[in-house]
């Protein structure tokens, strides 16, 4: 009791106390304000998360690995258990200390190495991509060796004591600085693939009549080699590939040259950028693309698919699905394939079709009509009646919640109602002198017109809210019209 | 090496735990080579630690001299060697250009022609403290206030000491050559420690958060005051003016706080000048150990008050235009002490006037609004002051004058258009904030002589631990540094 009394024992143990609330009070603003892009530093963080030797196929490179594999259809169609550890514009030096990194917790039974690395002819990368591609990495040691190469001298010490870059993030924060965020399943069950559902019409190129070589940047090079020399000397098999994209001339041959260096070291390298590719993947360059460099929510399941045979056709991956050990790829696969799915229900224009699609357990929808229901529904009445819903009371002034498929509320002139949907919150705003129905997420109002049928969709998987969208009866025919979210 | 830095954290961690153990007979030597690295860090090459070892030695021999010769002349030949020494090093290393560049304009006007003289002058960092603070040990010995210190040692620590030797306090042989010729050097206390860590704290607050952010704004407006109108102008003035005292506060009392921690007091520089309410009083608050060293070293010595009023007003101006000639070689600097040293005069002219005035009018002068009244006036007096401190040349400084007065646009004070100044909505807030802060602290140290370390060391252990926490945050987080901002030297650092 004497040694509790103590004068130095109580001051230690208030010195204690204090640092204690400082230590967490620090680490708390780190949280807050680090780095979280979702195109590089985030990507390695969840791989950390990852059980130690799950990774099966650790696909590296830049964006046009994170938008092009298709982790979920991997899995679902393939049983692969893939991980895209990659980042924006990335470096060959960055892949290689990446790699060095994941090789301390994953042993993965093939790498795949996207070659987009061999286009680049810069020393340095900008500033933002050596913060995406460096400062996510753990190991002291591996980040600044990993800084030391792709940072400019000047900057280095910028960027080894990064909160010199990030303290005053405080003036953009946003959702994703805090860890709420990343409940959701689509960073809960992250494989580091992210869908790009934009489509943008492209050129197809024509890279067959390119054959020459044309030499790499030496700094890429002497990585490109270090890559291929590391998995060599692991014992891990390495498939090089380059996705589609809209190429160009310099680049095809800086490919060519790339698989001349990887013939050397009898590692096989496929370049997709082919007519024979383009033609067996069915790939559609009105379609497919999202932008001149990625593929979208259809061309990548295209491409997936095309890697995933070549993969089978050398490699002997084993299948993980339905193994306990491997739920998280499963529940990611959901993910992935059920916000696809969200993306063509969004595409759907024709009523009949739209209500069909609807008809899956994970949506939680929403109708509310207020006039013209009998006109707009009547060409649906099958559909509806597969929702739940009872068409013989179907009449303007209704509401319906539809949860895991069934009716969980319906209601005549209740528009006061307040749907809670996980955080989220749907309502209806209508008064008697006001003829237009509003209708609010998250209290900001999404549509107010005077007629029509509104439907609002939430995948309570993905906890994202699919569309709110309204149909009307136009002239003789009923018409999707989207909703535009008013300020 | 900046005091807020992960280099000077390291530094003086391992000073405080090195000047903590090793024998009190060795922390003398100990600190003077502490000193001496910290310089270094400072400096380009060994050779820039040349005019601080010159100087050092030859005050020490000299105040030697002085005390061990009893003849009138050689004690005179002694100090003015020494005074010599310091003024010519200063004059040499400081206005040698300043002054051949006012020659050249001089010839240029009598003969056609250009006349460029330039010479290849590095300034040593931190000349005008250290030469100033040698002298006053001098001056002290001459007057046989103080006695002449044999170990040079001792007075080497004294002269380099390294929290104080870029940019003051100017210190007196009294008080810290004093405390380090102590038989025993004595290390800081956990009271001490504490209330050091927290005066460091504070400084870097009021540095990065306040002073920094405030540069922004200002560097905006000064460096293209001919693009701006009165508001502007007028936010920008008083902006420099809170910014050259947060920023020349700020370290000061990083210095005050460092140097408790290693268990030493200094002079505090600082004592809310801003509340004064009279340019006097604004001198007896603003820059102490500079402004007592000029009224020791310069004005009495002059004759003082003790004389005609008119010698007294004469001595007045000319303090203060050694004082801004002190602060730079520039003629802007100048006519900033020039200004300083006209309030005053003009002050003292008037004051049987405005006695008159209060009484004939029943002006009650020791009320709230009348002492608001007498702060608001010597502020902007301040201020306009400052701006000539701050411009580039003295037309400069006219022209911005000029703008401020003719160039009305108050409707900018409304329209947001303030926004557009290098400081956004936020910025604006935390900057808003943080001066509050700033100002509370000054009128509790001006109503109650407390400051932040006695008014939060006398509370609760948990609640001293949160301020020392939030300071802390606020400087990491909202502290302008990094390489999206390069932060600022301490302006004084230039002087």
């Amino acid at each position: 009791m004497n040694v509790l009394k103590n004068k130095n024992f109580v001051r230690a143990y208030k010195i204690i106390a204090i640092l204690l609330i400082f230590t967490l009070a620090l680490s708390s603003v780190f949280s807050v304000l680090s780095f979280k892009y979702g195109d590089g530093i985030m990507g390695i963080k969840y791989l950390y998360k990852q059980d130690n030797d799950s990774v099966d196929v650790l696909v590296l490179g830049s964006s046009h690995a994170f938008e092009n594999v298709n982790t979920g259809v991997l899995y679902d169609s393939y049983g692969m258990a893939a991980y895209v550890l990659a980042g924006s514009v990335q470096p060959y030096w960055n892949t290689y200390y990446y790699l060095m990194e994941a090789l301390k917790t994953q042993t993965p039974k093939l790498i795949v190495l996207d070659a987009f690395g061999s286009t680049f002819n810069d020393e340095y990368s900008d500033n933002s991509r050596i913060i995406k591609n460096t400062l996510g990495i753990r190991d002291i040691a591996i980040r600044y060796k990993a800084l030391k190469v792709s940072s400019p001298k000047d900057k280095f010490y910028d960027y080894l004591l990064s909160y010199r870059l990030w303290h005053s993030r405080y003036t953009e924060f946003g959702a994703s600085d805090f860890p709420q965020y990343y409940k959701r399943p689509f960073w809960y069950y992250y494989k580091g693939f992210g869908v790009n559902f934009t489509t943008k019409s492209q050129n197809k190129p024509d890279p067959d009549k390119i054959t020459t070589e044309t030499p790499l940047f030496p700094k890429s090079e002497e990585y490109y080699r270090k890559i291929i020399e590391l998995c060599k000397q692991e014992n891990i098999p390495l498939l090089i590939v380059k996705s589609p994209y809209i190429l160009n001339e310099d680049s095809m041959k800086k490919y060519n040259m790339s698989k001349k260096i990887a013939d050397e070291y009898g590692v096989p390298f496929i370049n997709f950028n082919s007519s024979k590719y383009y033609n067996s993947m069915k790939l559609d360059f009105s379609k497919d693309f999202a932008d001149i460099n990625h593929l979208n929510y259809m061309g990548n399941v295209k491409y997936t698919k095309a890697l995933a045979e070549e993969i089978k056709k050398r490699f002997d991956i084993p299948d993980r699905k339905g193994q306990q050990e491997y739920e998280s790829w499963e529940m990611h696969s959901k993910d992935v394939l059920g916000r696809t799915e969200n993306q063509y229900l969004k595409n759907e224009n024709n009523v009949g079709a739209y209500f069909e699609k609807l008809k899956k357990e994970r949506y939680v929808i929403t109708i509310a009509t207020i006039s013209d229901t009998d006109k707009i529904l009547g060409k649906c009445k099958e559909s509806l009646e597969g929702l739940g819903i009872d068409t013989a009371e179907l009449r303007d002034g209704r509401v319906y919640v539809i949860r895991g498929g069934t009716v969980d509320y319906s209601g005549e002139n209740s528009f006061e109602k307040m749907i809670r949907l996980d955080n989220h919150v749907l309502s209806f705003e209508k008064s008697d002198s006001q003829p237009e129905l509003s209708l609010k997420w998250d209290g900001k109002e999404q549509i107010s017109e005077k007629k029509g049928c509104y439907v609002s969709v939430y995948d309570s998987f993905s906890k994202e809210l699919v569309e709110n969208i309204r149909f009307e009866w136009s002239g003789s025919a009923t018409v999707k019209k989207p909703a535009v979210e008013k300020k | 090496m900046q005091f807020i830095s992960i280099g000077f954290l390291v530094f003086m961690a391992v000073f405080v735990v090195i000047y903590s153990v090793v024998p009190a007979k060795f922390r003398r030597p100990f600190l003077v080579i502490c000193n001496i690295l910290y310089y270094i860090t400072w400096a380009k090459s060994v050779f820039d630690l040349i005019p601080i070892v010159a100087i050092t030695l030859i005050t020490w021999v000299c105040a030697l001299i002085i005390k061990r010769t009893p003849g009138v002349r050689t004690r005179k030949i002694a100090l003015i060697f020494s005074i010599a020494g310091c003024i010519g090093s200063l004059a040499y290393f400081k206005y040698a250009n300043f002054l051949l560049n006012t020659f050249g304009s001089i010839m240029g006007f009598i003969l056609p022609g250009e006349y460029n003289y330039k010479l290849n002058i590095i300034l040593p960092l931190g000349i005008s403290f250290f030469t100033f603070q040698s002298l006053a040990y001098v001056f002290e010995v001459y007057k046989k206030n103080v006695a002449a210190e044999h170990n040079l040692i001792t007075y080497a620590a004294y002269v380099t000491f390294f929290p104080t030797v870029m940019s003051g306090p100017i210190e007196r042989p009294t008080g810290l050559l004093r405390q380090l010729r102590e038989d025993e050097l004595q290390r800081a206390d956990f009271a001490e420690l504490k209330s050091g860590l927290l005066l460091v704290l504070y400084g870097g607050f009021v540095k990065y958060v306040v002073a920094d952010r405030l540069a922004v704004f200002t560097d905006t407006v000064f460096n293209s005051y001919m693009a701006y109108g009165s508001t502007e102008l007028w936010l920008s003035a008083i902006g420099y003016t809170l910014q050259i005292y947060c920023d020349f506060f700020a370290y000061s009392v990083m210095a005050f706080g460092l140097a408790k921690m290693m268990g030493f007091n200094i002079i505090e520089n600082f004592n809310a000048p801003y509340l004064a309410v009279s340019i006097r009083d604004f001198w007896r608050r603003w820059h102490i150990s500079l402004s007592t060293w000029f009224r020791d070293y310069v004005y009495i010595p002059l004759g003082g008050n003790r004389c005609s009023k008119l010698r007294k007003n004469f001595n007045l101006v000319v303090t203060f235009l050694v004082s801004g000639i002190w602060h730079g070689a520039s003629w802007t600097y100048i006519v900033w002490g020039f200004l300083h040293g006209l309030y005053q005069v003009i002050g003292d002219l008037t004051a049987p006037f405005r006695k008159n005035l209060y009484k004939k009018y029943s002006f009650k002068t020791d009320r709230f609004g009348f002492k608001l009244g007498q702060r608001l006036v010597t502020f902007i007096l301040v201020a306009v002051a400052w701006i000539f401190f701050r411009s580039a040349t003295v037309t400069d400084a006219f022209l911005y004058i000029g703008r401020m007065v003719t160039n009305f646009n108050i409707w900018n004070l409304f329209n947001k258009s303030i926004y557009n100044l290098g400081l956004d909505a936020v910025q604006v807030s935390i900057l808003a904030i943080a001066l509050c802060v700033v100002f509370v602290l000054d009128c509790i140290k001006y109503r109650t002589g407390r400051g932040i370390d006695e008014l939060v060391l006398k509370q609760n252990w948990g609640f001293q631990g949160i301020i020392y926490i939030v300071l802390f945050l606020a400087i990491f987080v909202f502290g302008m540094y990094g390489p999206a901002y390069n932060a600022q030297e301490f302006i004084y650092f230039q002087f």
